[in-house]
């Protein structure tokens, strides 16, 4: 026994030291569901394996209820030392109450990795408070190009709105829901709202009038117009019948069951397909359309920036921010963001990860069509205006018109009530001169 | 001189105040024991009921976005004055009180019209005793997911149902569609919880001794008249309990509304509680809807107190 209790005493001693070595990071994101679930815990797994001394608990968190869970974690003071982030104001609703750390050392020596631009997103008053990792883009339209054969429309052909609005009459007329739609939580419709703001009105417009410059207002004729085309859609019963109470699940459920011929919505898509997309289906994807009249044009997009951020908490020690440092640099090497860029169909920020050997062709089509040389850009406005704007006025008016409780003028005025209280939160654009 | 057995004064008083003393310790235990008892109930009602009240009517006077207190400042009554001017503030108390009147009456007549039918012991009253009670044991998350799938114009079963039916004029969107939304929610609700009224009504109805009903079926009572006269009267206390039950749970209801229409279409379902946390938790407006929650706290407390006031009649309604 004598000799037995010594040697447990040194194994239980050399265990805990060792798990004292062991630094945990918690990280928090929104890979809830495959591809980028299974994407994210092999990686994450990997990282933990080669670096004996860290161990990173991951923590996916379902997308609609990401940022409430995330805010929940932060006024609880038990916030994740890492998190995903969607940028602008997404990210400096944290930033702002010094709950991020400032990482513009690490950015300073290793910022050239990510593409020219992506930082604006990130930084806040000269200071780099994340990492941008991927762009996800809105202004793409995607079709079943076997039902749109079967009705004798040519995708390809598709140059103008107008061209759609054709497209559309002759689905309806045969019978067919021209476009799957589902905007129960108001952002869908937000984001059709959006891709018609960035045609209609311009990119330079938009970003001066979420920053309220140049005396523009929500209610300017030409944004109420924007407004319309919107609404003409559901007038004219382009959209599938559960526009208003459906799910965005299920809007790919009827369009991937081939229930409707086009579907609105994010890059982010592409990625989706690999999960959801029943096999011999036939996706093709256009570019939103310039449209007649419009002062803006299909070299302007719209889009949302995506990343990581060390919380203060996972900064609390010079130890830990090293560890988070060390975390968020293997994840935004090449051969980790190749990963999301083959199995998700993300458009990765990081130089050298989108190639034509990995990346999906409808991401390598966004980024000729709408990255390069594009001249312009507009933010999600959820990220780029206060919430009671963005997330209130917007989504919910943009769900209002669908039911006929709102007009294209009522929702703008509501929107432009909302602004009008708030103060707004970026100022993206120089002020008028 | 003292008789044999019987001990000297000397002795007898002190051996007395012991013997008093010594109920007295008893006493002291006596006092104590009740709030050994309550005590960790009082701890828990305190950390996880009083402390967070506290907090929220503090947090009402005060405007925070919920990240960190750095930002938090002195608003003093700003909130409530706002809650004045908001229009979906209003439209929210207007929907919970159509969800009160809604829900409470269906559940109570559901309940009772069941509850009555099943004690006259039909064939298979035990059966649908149970299958009744199932919605009730179901969680409120899953009975909304499955209740929006199934009511999903695209995807759901009513909709071709009805059109199987020769009723395709009757299809619509259930939930999208602000003349429906509240009231498909509100049935939902009712079909969930009529189990918990029926089964109350049942053991109301268990406790009444059969031979008043006898009585009165001899005095030439229909059984109408008995319902009426014998059965409601001495079910009131059930019916009493029921209606509170209902409604505190109708003011405080949120997961069902939340998964089935967010509140919407446009705010056309929203309730307090649903308004409560889209500007807590949705637009980081968290001393905002503590004020909201504030109100809803108000509101249950009078509600329940008014309830209590006008129910506590006679128990037995004057039934002689």
């Amino acid at each position: 026994m004598k000799q037995v209790l010594p040697f447990f005493i040194t194994i239980t001693l050399a265990s805990w030291t060792l798990a004292q070595d062991v630094i945990e990071l918690s990280f928090w994101t929104e890979w809830s569901a495959d591809p980028t679930r299974t994407i994210g815990e092999t990686l994450i797994a990997k990282f933990n394996e080669e670096h004996p001394n860290i161990r990173v608990t991951h923590r996916p968190i379902e997308n609609e209820q990401f940022f409430t869970v995330l805010r929940t974690g932060f006024t609880s003071g038990e916030p994740p030392d890492v998190f995903q982030h969607e940028a602008n104001n997404n990210l400096l609703q944290f930033v702002v109450p010094g709950e991020v750390e400032d990482i513009s050392d690490w950015y300073a020596a290793n910022g050239d990795r990510f593409q020219p631009g992506t930082d604006a997103a990130i930084s806040y008053d000269g200071k780099q408070y994340g990492v941008p990792t991927g762009i996800a883009t809105g202004t793409q339209i995607y079709y079943n190009a076997a039902l749109l054969e079967e009705n004798g429309i040519d995708p390809k052909a598709l140059q103008t709105w107008d061209d759609y609005l054709a497209a559309f009459e002759k689905l309806k007329a045969a019978g067919v829901t021209p476009i799957a739609y589902a905007n129960k939580f108001g952002w869908p419709g937000s984001q059709w709202f959006y891709a018609f703001l960035t045609r209609w009105v311009g990119a330079e417009k938009v970003n001066q009038l979420v920053a309220r410059n140049c005396g523009y207002a929500w209610t300017d004729p030409d944004i109420v117009e924007a407004a319309q085309l919107y609404v003409d859609l559901a007038d004219k019963g382009y959209f599938s019948s559960g526009m208003s109470s459906d799910d965005y699940p299920q809007a790919t459920a009827i369009f991937f069951a081939g229930r409707a011929a086009f579907f609105h919505t994010g890059s982010w898509f592409i990625g989706e397909t690999a999960a959801d997309m029943p096999e011999g289906f036939a996706l093709g994807m256009n570019r939103f359309p310039d449209i007649e009249g419009g002062k803006g044009n299909t070299d302007t997009f719209m889009a949302v920036l995506g990343g990581y951020a060390i919380s203060k908490k996972g900064a609390e020690d010079p130890a830990k921010r090293e560890a988070a440092l060390t975390f968020i640099d293997w994840m935004t090497q090449v051969p980790q963001a190749q990963e999301f860029v083959k199995g998700a169909g993300s458009m990765s920020t990081v130089e050298g990860a989108v190639t034509p050997e990995v990346a999906d062709p409808l991401v390598l089509q966004i980024i000729e069509e709408q990255i390069n040389g594009n001249t312009g850009a507009v933010g999600f406005l959820e990220h780029v205006t206060p919430k009671a704007v963005g997330e209130d006025a917007i989504w919910m008016g943009s769900v209002g018109v669908l039911t006929g409780q709102l007009t294209a003028q009522t929702w703008m005025e509501s929107v432009e009530e909302a602004a009008a209280a708030e103060a707004p939160t970026l100022v993206l654009e120089p002020a008028c001169e | 001189m003292a008789k044999e057995g019987t001990k000297p004064l000397s002795q007898a008083i002190p051996q007395a105040r012991a013997e008093i003393h010594r109920p007295s310790l008893s006493l002291t235990w006596q006092r104590v024991l009740p709030y050994a008892f309550i005590f960790p109930a009082f701890i828990f009602y305190t950390i996880f009921l009083a402390i967070p009240i506290v907090g929220t009517v503090v947090i009402s006077f005060f405007e925070w976005t919920g990240i960190s207190f750095n930002t938090i400042k002195w608003v003093g009554f700003d909130n409530y004055v706002a809650l004045t001017r908001d229009d979906v503030f209003w439209q929210a108390i207007k929907h919970n009180v159509y969800f009160i009147a809604g829900g409470m009456t269906s559940i109570v007549v559901v309940g009772l019209f069941l509850a009555v039918l099943l004690e006259q012991n039909l064939p298979g009253s035990s059966f649908f005793r149970g299958i009744f009670f199932v919605p009730t044991v179901m969680s409120l998350v899953v009975v909304g997911l499955i209740f929006t799938l199934i009511l999903s114009p695209e995807l759901g079963l009513v909709n071709p149902l009805l059109r199987q039916l020769g009723l395709g004029h009757l299809a619509k969107a259930w939930l999208g569609d602000p003349q429906t939304a509240l009231p498909t929610v509100i049935a939902v609700d009712v079909w969930r919880n009529f189990g918990l009224g029926m089964f109350l009504f049942i053991a109301g109805l268990k406790g009444i001794d059969a031979e008043i009903f006898e009585a009165a079926k001899i005095d030439g009572a229909t059984p109408w008249q008995s319902f009426w006269r014998i059965t409601m009267p001495l079910l009131w206390p059930v019916t009493v309990l029921v209606i509170i039950l209902t409604s505190i749970n109708t003011l405080k209801l949120f997961d069902l509304i939340y998964v089935m229409t967010a509140g919407g279409p446009n705010h056309a379902s929203q309730v307090l509680t649903t308004w409560m946390y889209s500007q807590g938790f949705t637009y980081n407006k968290m001393g905002y809807g503590s004020a909201v929650a504030v109100v809803l706290l108000v509101l249950t407390f009078v509600f329940t107190l008014v309830q209590l006031r006008v129910f506590s009649r006679d128990t037995t309604g004057g039934a002689q």
